[in-house]
């Protein structure tokens, strides 16, 4: 396996078409909201999904970790563990230690004799991770690691994950950019089957170029043509900012966070959306634009009415 | 006020048609008018009976034979059980015994059916006799021997000191005559009355087979309602008339 | 599990139980106790159940050989020609078993379409102990081939496709994910087998023949009984209804959800 490679993704029965590049050793997290292919691009990559076309062909070990675990339910945990390096030829007792041992890193050495059936979502969750890296595989490939499990439960596997995986090549699908973040050097967008954005993971997430993938990060998005004094939208309206370093003859963009953004008379125009409960606060969602807003110190503006955003703080534009 | 008229002459039919039924009256010839004669034969009697039938009804007018042909043991069975049999017509005397219970007039032994060899069209194998049938490569299938075809055979084989070893002893003769017909055996033995309506069989017949025959008993059983008509058809079928339809079929005389 | 089942449904079930069970009631009536021991237990009734016990065991073990990997193709094949697939392999379910001995004889008898080749081998099929195999194996065969079918189309191939990403081969495979979950499954088709093999008649009749320790397997010995002593059919009619009725009590276990899976 080379230093950085990519697969390219077609399952055209589920509208994905997608090119992943990877760099061996370090994490790509694949971030898309629910159904956008996130788990028919793993699979492909795992070889088990028959209806999808992955070229080049990736290497031949493998191993992927579903939602579900999806343990084999008739073999201990301790078995199923120890599934692959048997699978290759390894004596049962070897492969038994090596088990226990994969079990231990992921602090389940004492779910050893259990039954699948037996065992919680978290549970049976990290047991499929031991099971995948006791496979010793090329790429790790994790679907959702953190869904459905409560606060403790999440915080132990990211952990564990961060542990884990150090210098493995691995593929994370995720909908939230904390696990982007947190796990990934790299990341990949994907929007409804496609991949929207992809580059190193402060970068998509700070300085996205694409709408999408601002929204993915949680920011707002704006584009136009850089002046002196800020960006000049389509608009004709001017956002104040700084374009330095903006290179010569691109445009500029500006992604701003909610929390940045005021609801002020003066702002650019838009019209409300949507309110979103955010912590203590209401994120008022315009058509372009979005605030935080503490509704106990600001009268809200309801979905329909017309409203004005100003973007607070100086921020700096980049090129896209 | 009563109306007599019409209720008088409900009465009156009422006794003129129930006086009817139960005051027939009988003829010379000692049947009744519009009797059915039911007649239980054993299956090797279909072609026979049903041709007797036919003829008998021509002679009587106003008497109708049916006919229900099935395993002697099952029609003795279902004698037993009450089934309406005028008469029972039996391929061997045990099955009439188990009947006894019920017979009326008889039984009389009015046929004989012996057994003869079944073989292949064209005869390929060259048999020529019962000792053909003991060679390695001929497969033969007979009666099993405690059915009435299987013990006849025995005696003739023990007659003719011959040892067979047969692939499959059957329940009964129509499984042998069709494991024959199929090409699955080479030989069997059959009764002569099966070789005469078989497609796809020879035949050759045995020396002597009358000496091992299956006796055929008839009877009149109380089981049925036209007893009369009945024991007219079974003296019929006793008749010159009757043997001679038995006789045309390979029936051996009844002596 | 609560019963919310209609109370005219309840009605109707009663009514096929009667159906079943008075016929069965029947039989019990007609027996000769005081003869029944020695009916039972004569030399020709020992002789037929228990040859009717090893063929039936054989042709179950061929079921189970040929059966499942039948069933798994017809759970996973995608064709158009599944649906005539299937419907060929149930055939023996519906025909008469006599027309089922007789497809037999057009294939494997002497003079059917492999008959010549077995004869120039020097093997003869019909008349033999392996005949009365083949047709039991041949009428008990669906009943494998539904349950496999049933429960490998019920669970899907995706812990197989789980396994083989963990580099086990297809055997493997097999062996260690599939079998283990299908044994459920495998029981049920299992019993209805040996029950379906070990009451069969008219093939047998048909093809391999009636021969006391070769083929006279009990229903024919049976069949024999009735035209010699009706007393004696009866009586091993009886011990054949009770086998029937204890392999299927103690062995049957309907499929849960829990073991479809």
């Amino acid at each position: 396996m080379s230093e950085a490679f990519s697969f390219t993704v077609t399952a055209p029965s589920r509208g994905v078409g997608a090119t992943l590049s990877l760099t061996r050793g370090s994490v790509l997290a694949l971030l898309g909201p629910n159904g956008s292919g996130k788990s028919t691009v793993l699979e492909a990559i795992a070889g088990i999904l028959p209806e999808a076309a992955v070229t080049p062909a990736p290497p031949p070990r493998v191993a992927l970790v579903t939602q579900r675990g999806e343990l084999f339910p008739t073999m201990s945990v301790l078995a199923n563990v120890a599934f692959a390096p048997r699978a290759r030829g390894v004596k049962r007792a070897e492969a038994h230690e090596m088990a226990l041992a994969w079990l231990g890193r992921v602090d389940a050495a004492d779910l050893a004799h259990r039954r699948p059936t037996e065992l919680s979502g978290g549970q049976a969750r990290r047991v499929a991770l031991a099971r995948a890296l006791a496979s010793e595989p090329q790429i790790v490939l994790l679907d959702e690691p953190f869904a459905g499990l409560d606060l403790e439960s999440a915080t132990a596997i990211r952990a564990l994950l961060a542990r884990a995986l150090k210098g493995v090549t691995a593929i994370i699908a995720t909908h939230t950019t904390l696990d982007a973040h947190a796990l990934s050097s790299h990341i990949a967008v994907l929007e409804r089957g496609h991949v929207a954005e992809s580059g190193p993971v402060t970068r998509v997430l700070t300085k996205p170029r694409t709408a999408f993938a601002a929204r993915m990060a949680g920011r707002v998005l704006l584009t136009g043509v850089p002046q002196r004094e800020g960006i000049l939208l389509t608009t004709g309206e001017l956002v104040r900012c700084e374009t330095e370093a903006v290179a010569q003859g691109a445009m500029a963009a500006l992604a701003v966070q909610p929390r940045d953004i005021r609801i002020e008379p003066t702002g650019l125009a838009d019209v409300v959306t949507a309110l979103e409960p955010h912590g203590d606060l209401v994120r008022v969602h315009g058509e372009r634009l979005a605030a935080d807003v503490d509704p106990l110190a600001v009268p809200l503006p309801q979905p329909g009415e017309a409203v004005h955003f100003e973007v607070t703080a100086t921020h700096a534009a980049y090129s896209v | 006020m009563l109306r007599v008229g019409p209720a008088l002459l409900a009465l009156t039919t009422l006794a003129a048609l129930t006086g009817c039924a139960a005051a027939t009256p009988a003829t010379a010839s000692g049947i009744t008018k519009q009797a059915t004669v039911d007649v239980y034969a054993a299956a090797s009697l279909t072609d026979v009976f049903t041709q007797l039938g036919t003829e008998f009804e021509a002679g009587h007018p106003g008497v109708k034979v049916t006919l229900t042909f099935a395993g002697s043991s099952e029609l003795a069975a279902q004698i037993n059980e009450l089934a309406p049999a005028d008469v029972f017509a039996s391929a061997n005397e045990a099955q009439m015994e188990v009947a006894r219970e019920h017979i009326l007039g008889g039984p009389q032994v009015f046929t004989q059916n012996a057994l003869a060899i079944a073989i292949a069209n064209g005869n390929p194998l060259g048999i020529r006799s019962l000792a053909d049938l003991a060679r390695k490569d001929v497969v033969t299938v007979l009666c099993a021997e405690q059915v009435p075809c299987g013990s006849a055979a025995a005696a003739l084989f023990a007659a003719a000191r011959v040892r067979v070893s047969p692939a499959s002893e059957e329940a009964n003769v129509t499984d042998v005559l069709g494991k024959v017909a199929s090409g699955e055996a080479d030989a069997g033995l059959v009764y002569v009355t099966d070789l005469a309506r078989a497609h796809g069989v020879e035949g050759i017949a045995i020396p002597n087979t009358e000496a091992a025959a299956n006796r055929y008993p008839i009877a009149v059983m109380d089981t049925g309602d036209a007893p009369d008509a009945a024991a007219s058809f079974v003296a019929f079928v006793e008749s010159a008339q009757g043997q001679a339809v038995l006789t045309a079929a390979g029936f051996q005389g009844a002596s | 599990m609560t019963s919310h089942l209609p109370r005219w449904m309840a009605a109707l079930a009663v009514a096929g139980a009667t159906l079943v069970l008075l016929p069965i009631a029947g039989v019990l009536t007609r027996v000769d106790w005081s003869d029944f021991g020695a009916q039972v237990t004569s030399p020709q009734a020992l002789t037929a159940l228990g040859l009717s016990l090893r063929t039936a065991l054989v042709a179950t073990v061929a079921c189970l050989v040929i059966g499942v990997p039948l069933g798994y193709v017809l759970a996973v094949m995608r064709s158009r020609w599944k649906a005539v697939l299937r419907a060929l392999v149930l055939a023996p379910l519906v025909l008469p078993p006599v027309v089922g001995g007789l497809a037999l004889l057009y294939a494997f008898g002497r003079r059917g379409l492999l008959g010549g080749t077995f004869e120039a081998l020097g093997i003869s099929i019909a008349f033999s102990t392996a005949a009365v195999v083949m047709a039991q194996t041949f009428v008990a065969l669906p009943f494998m081939v539904l349950t496999t079918e049933s429960a490998i189309a019920a669970r899907g191939t995706r812990q197989e496709s789980i396994a083989r990403m963990y580099g086990a081969s297809r055997t493997r495979t097999f062996a260690w994910v599939t079998l283990p979950a299908l044994l459920p499954a495998l029981a049920a088709g299992t019993v209805l087998a040996f029950a379906r093999a070990i009451g069969e008649f008219g093939a047998t009749l048909t093809f391999a023949g009636s021969l006391e320790g070769v083929t006279r397997t009990a229903p024919l010995e049976i069949y024999l009984q009735r035209e010699i002593d009706p007393g004696a059919a009866v009586a091993l009619s009886l011990v054949l209804l009770i086998v029937a009725v204890a392999v299927v009590a103690v062995a049957y276990r309907p499929l849960t959800r829990k073991s479809a899976t």
